[in-house]
């Protein structure tokens, strides 16, 4: 059963976890989502948080905390809930984001390109990142050759 | 399985489905007065035709198996062979990809959601 092999990927791949709590920012800035990574590790005690650049004005936040999948997704419909109204005109994306994760059972973030879309980078990092967050660096950085 | 991570491959495959397809033929018709007369007749036939779908594999393991998973992956031209297939070991996979995949191409076209 040997197909065609090809050496240009034409598909998409992403880090999925269900031991943790994963975020996807769509039209934020860099300081509006660092204030909600911030606030959001200090309050569920997550340690730290890697703040990645996945495009322009759209961020993903990975924190370092392993949680089971019941906790990830108390704390991920708490921050839903609470901005998905939000003054400042967020975020039905995250919400949206969340419904699709919550169904598919596992949280996924995009580490590869996507049409014109560069690999994401990460832009900032606080507190501790030997966990969540290592395991993050090491499979993009082992997918990503 | 399942170790705690994974890596999700997801994008637009094509490949080869027996799909019922209707086509039109030019057939002759010989009337009651014995006039020959021709006719486009609609006939419907089983054909393998190309077909394009979403698809996404999953798959479960440390970042050193799932590279390995993916070479294998490109290296003999697979897809998924069901729309998701989310629980494949990257171990499991190495061994017999023919389990979870099946002949088709990637094909380079716009992703429009994540999965």
């Amino acid at each position: 059963m040997i197909g065609k092999s090809r050496k240009h990927r034409n598909y998409v791949y992403g880090f999925t976890t269900t031991k943790g709590l994963l975020l996807d920012l769509d039209n934020t800035t860099l300081k509006e989502s660092s204030a909600i990574a911030e606030f959001y590790c200090k309050r569920f005690r997550l340690k730290g948080y890697l703040i990645v650049r996945s495009s322009e004005n759209n961020y993903h936040v990975v924190f370092n905390r392993y949680l089971t999948w019941k906790k990830t997704l108390e704390y991920l419909f708490k921050i839903v809930w609470r901005y998905h109204y939000h003054e400042h005109g967020m975020k039905p994306s995250l919400t949206y984001w969340a419904i699709l994760q919550a169904c598919k059972g596992s949280e996924t973030l995009r580490i590869s390109k996507k049409n014109h879309k560069a690999v994401p980078k990460v832009v900032r990092c606080y507190g501790e990142t030997d966990k969540l967050c290592r395991d993050y660096v090491e499979y993009v950085r082992e997918l990503n050759d | 399985m399942a170790k705690t991570h994974a890596v999700a491959l997801y994008g637009t495959t094509k490949f080869k489905q027996l799909k019922t397809v209707t086509y039109k033929k030019r057939v002759w018709k010989i009337r009651k007065d014995h006039v020959k007369q021709r006719y486009i007749k609609k006939i419907e036939a089983r054909r393998h035709v190309y077909v394009y779908r979403d698809r996404r594999i999953t798959f479960w393991g440390s970042a050193r198996d799932i590279k390995k998973a993916r070479e294998k992956l490109d290296e003999l031209g697979l897809i998924p062979k069901k729309k998701f297939v989310d629980k494949v070991s990257a171990k499991d996979f190495i061994l017999n990809p023919e389990k979870y995949t099946k002949e088709g191409e990637w094909v380079d076209r716009k992703v429009k959601k994540t999965p």
